[in-house]
């Protein structure tokens, strides 16, 4: 166009009947073409003196209206074929990049065109990405891209996904990210040692990430081809379920998938020695009471208890193999030895941890055990890529004990190890329970911290809620990648979106699965993506058939 | 040329067009007898396709242009443009064309050329402001019969106003909306009151000036309460009655629906609804005045 360096098929001509600015203008499309949402544009503006500025944008609202009827009813005139009209429509484009920048408006009149190829990369910043991951695919088929080093750590990180559960598909997305990492060679030799660690918090349809997906097509396949990503499930992968309550043989309680799956808990000597007990009191009731003391008290008292193998203690002379036992010598001591409950502690601040304290018991029993010979195979390791930790089955007091404690563990071993040029993500969906907006928790402050520090130690967060109104403020403001899927219109209102423009927004409350709107940093305006149907089976009847024949040929693994 | 611009007040408001002028003498008698005449209901099917031809035209400015002896005669710059809209099952506006004109009597009046707009000078029979009005009232309508000559194979063409100038368009019909001339004999002019929608007068004849024209008075249907009037007059240039006849059946019979809603056009329903359309488009189309005053401004100074 114009020979300045821009080319494409030309759309349409800047508008001056709206106001053109730096930052956002309108386009009268030419009347046999068309702009949709999302298109890229681009112009060129020469100025008094001969330098070009070639300016970029999105389309991000289009209108179409009737030139020539004064009145809403004219419509029923003009399509009747009693008023002249014609229809004329109007793109509004959000400028993203001026080059060089000298931030002038285009003038009313001027040549837009589509951006295409080197124009578009220009557009989106994707020219500037020395390494760049691919995040998924625009409305006409081409591919987007975040800049890694605000996902890993050098300029930003951390990713924060928000939706409506079910239509959001907020997981699905999330390990489609992983697989992009992984496969698409954005990590170089990193991705070896590169380790991702996984809750699967609801249903068990994280359980299959291993097995090829069977409704994958060859539509679908080809939407990876052109992401250069493979079509299949992800390789190095181990999965810990917690075991079935009751019995003396520890069986991952799960439904859909018997083998490679591990059952997994703690001994009752990592509960003393670790200091565990804290993750049993992570709701904000707790958090007001005054027991608080006596957990603290008591947790320096456990520290003290002898190791007899197999995981079992001895505290105080009494032998404790489950649970339940070590919770019968803990009411004990507190009630009658100064030194666990606290001085001057009263006996109502001590009966109150105490039926808090039983209150657990039934839901943790299982996890937390001294009863198994040989219990560091059931220890969860990160020695895959890939680990999923179900807790899907799990009271929600449980739940928060194994999250609080497998993050904190890890990120311990992060700290100590110093080793920030591998990485860990953490992905972690119902944030809102483990870091809600108000109130103060272990959980939350470990949240906290992988927010705040683990930028600079490799860990990375992949978090994601319903609303993120109801998460902890510093956790979404950290995260230098931001999702946002189908979203509930009251939701979509609040100011945790306002990085989304008022049209996204809009356009937030009726995406359609499958759809996101990403927001990074080095572009104002958020992308709207598409990504692939996972190539990895999310329930059992998609896992393929020669492969449940497989199963069904030992049905008795994990009983070990 | 030497000339300077007075930018105020340049509207007056002449009747536009020809009338019953002097000697005009009307017949009655062409389709019925005068003691035969009454309401005739139309029977035939509306025009499938109509072509509806308009102008409209704006002084932009009033001029002063000095003689080379330094007598002062006095110009109007003027916009004005023409319009077609063709009218099946959609309307579209098919022609638009649009001049600007410098209408004067001064006979060292030039042509200019502004930033906006290219003025050609037409000279006048007088230097009267009513004489400069007639001029770019002719002009104006010779661009209508322009643009309706371009498009005769349509089965009838409504030309906005007295024919005049636009007589030599074949089956071209003049539509006129206000009535303030009376042509029919004292006796004859109840019937007028007794029109229905869809109805029309018997055929009269206008003749004795330049040139003849056959007429007759038709009536639009009243669409809201508002409206009082509805009466309108129709002329085709003077040729055989039988096809005068069918041509005022087939206009009477087709403008039906075209009528216009007193909220949405203050000459309801006269003004039919592609015609002022047609009329919004082409003054949009004649350009900013401001804009022109500035451009003719400049010109004057430099």
């Amino acid at each position: 166009m114009d020979g300045n360096g821009i080319s494409g098929p030309p759309v349409g001509r800047v508008i001056g009947t709206e106001d053109a600015t730096p930052l956002e203008f309108w386009v009268g499309v030419a009347p046999d073409r068309f702009l949709q949402l999302d298109d890229v544009v681009a112009l060129s503006r020469p100025l008094p003196g001969g330098q070009v500025v070639h300016i970029y944008g999105i389309v991000a609202q289009v209108r179409a209206r009737y030139e020539g009827a004064n009145f809403d009813s004219d419509v029923f005139l003009i399509e009747s074929g009693l008023l002249p009209a014609e229809v004329f429509e109007t793109a509004q484009v959000t400028a993203t990049r001026f080059e060089p920048e000298v931030f002038v408006p285009p003038r009313p009149g001027q040549e837009v065109t589509v951006a295409q190829g080197p124009d578009r990369d220009k557009a989106l910043f994707f020219d500037r990405m020395t390494e760049r991951l691919p995040v998924g695919l625009s409305r006409n088929g081409e591919p987007l891209f975040v800049n890694l080093e605000f996902l890993d750590g050098r300029r930003g990180a951390h990713v924060n996904i928000s939706g409506i559960s079910g239509v959001a598909t907020k997981t699905t997305y999330a390990t489609f990210l992983l697989h992009s990492l992984y496969n698409s060679g954005v990590l170089g030799n990193r991705s070896v040692n590169t380790k991702a660690l996984i809750f699967n918090v609801k249903g068990e349809d994280l359980l299959f990430l291993d097995k090829p997906n069977s409704a994958i097509d060859d539509e679908q396949a080809a939407l990876y081809s052109k992401l250069g990503l493979p079509a299949e499930p992800f390789r190095s992968f181990q999965i810990f379920a917690p075991p079935r309550k009751g019995g003396d043989v520890v069986v991952p309680d799960v439904a859909s998938r018997v083998k490679g799956v591990t059952p997994f808990f703690w001994t009752l000597e990592e509960f003393c020695h670790e200091g565990l007990l804290p993750f049993l009191f992570v709701e904000s009731e707790d958090e007001r009471s005054h027991y608080t003391m006596v957990v603290h008290n008591v947790m320096v008292q456990l520290q003290k208890a002898t190791p007899i193998g197999e995981g079992a203690v001895r505290v105080e002379d009494r032998e404790v193999r489950t649970f339940r036992e070590l919770v019968d010598v803990i009411t004990f001591k507190v009630q009658n030895d100064q030194e666990w409950s606290g001085p001057a502690i009263g006996a109502g601040t001590v009966n109150a941890f105490v039926r808090r304290l039983y209150g657990a018991v039934r839901h943790v029993e299982p996890l937390i055990r001294g009863d198994q010979t040989a219990p560091e195979k059931n220890r969860i390791n990160l020695d895959h890529q890939v680990t999923v930790v179900d807790i899907h089955n799990l009271h929600d007091r449980a739940k928060r004990f194994v999250v609080g404690v497998t993050i904190r563990k890890a990120f311990d071993e992060k700290e100590s190890s110093g080793q920030s040029n591998e990485l860990l993500f953490l992905v972690l969906d119902e944030l809102n329970k483990y870091a809600p907006r108000e109130g103060a928790s272990p959980i939350k402050e470990i949240l906290l911290d992988v927010a705040e520090r683990g930028r600079s130690l490799g860990v990375i967060l992949i978090g994601a809620q319903q609303t993120a109104s109801e998460v902890e403020r510093r956790i979404i403001a950290n995260s230098a990648i931001r999702v946002v899927g189908r979203l509930d219109p009251a939701e979509a209102s609040r100011e945790e979106y306002g990085f989304l423009p008022a049209v996204h927004r809009q356009r937030a409350t009726i995406i359609k699965p499958g759809t996101m709107l990403l927001s990074q940093p080095e572009l104002p305006i958020p992308l709207v993506l598409e990504f692939p149907f996972p190539a990895w089976a999310t329930r059992a009847a998609e896992a393929g058939k020669a492969d449940d024949d497989d199963e069904l040929a030992d049905p008795f693994a994990g009983l070990d | 040329m030497k000339f300077s611009v007075q930018a105020w007040a340049p509207e007056y408001g002449p009747t536009a067009g020809q009338e019953l002028g002097e000697g005009d003498t009307v017949d009655v008698n062409p389709e019925l007898r005068e003691s035969d005449w009454r309401p005739l209901a139309v029977g035939t099917d509306p025009a499938p396709e109509a072509l509806f031809v308009d102008g409209v035209r704006r002084v932009d400015a009033n001029l002063w242009i000095e003689s080379p002896e330094g007598a002062i005669v006095l110009a109007l710059a003027a916009s004005y443009a023409a319009g077609a809209v063709l009218s099946n099952h959609r309307a579209t506006v098919i022609a638009e064309e649009v001049r600007r004109g410098i209408f004067t009597s001064a006979p060292n009046a030039e042509s200019v050329t502004t930033r906006y707009g290219d003025y050609q000078v037409h000279l006048t029979e007088g230097d009267l402001p009513e004489k400069l009005w007639l001029g770019l009232q002719g002009q104006m309508s010779v661009l209508e019969g322009m643009v309706a000559a371009a498009h005769i194979d349509v089965p009838l063409i409504v030309v906005d106003g007295p024919l005049s100038h636009r007589r030599h368009v074949p089956g071209a019909v003049g539509y006129i909306k206000t009535q303030h001339v009376h042509y029919l004999p004292e006796p004859l002019r109840p019937i007028l009151g007794r029109l229905q929608a869809g109805e029309r007068t018997p055929i009269f004849l206008i003749g004795g000036g330049a040139w003849n024209r056959l007429s007759w008075y038709a009536k639009l249907p009243l669409k809201s309460s508002t409206s009082v009037d509805g009466l309108i007059r129709a002329e085709v240039a003077a040729a055989d009655l039988d096809s005068a006849r069918r041509v005022a059946d087939l206009m009477t019979a087709t403008i039906l629906r075209f009528a216009s809603e007193a909220h949405k056009d203050p000459r309801a329903p006269q003004n039919l609804y592609p015609i002022g359309g047609l009329e919004r488009r082409l003054r949009h189309r004649l350009g900013d005045r401001e804009l022109m005053i500035r451009g003719l401004r400049r010109l004057a100074t430099s």
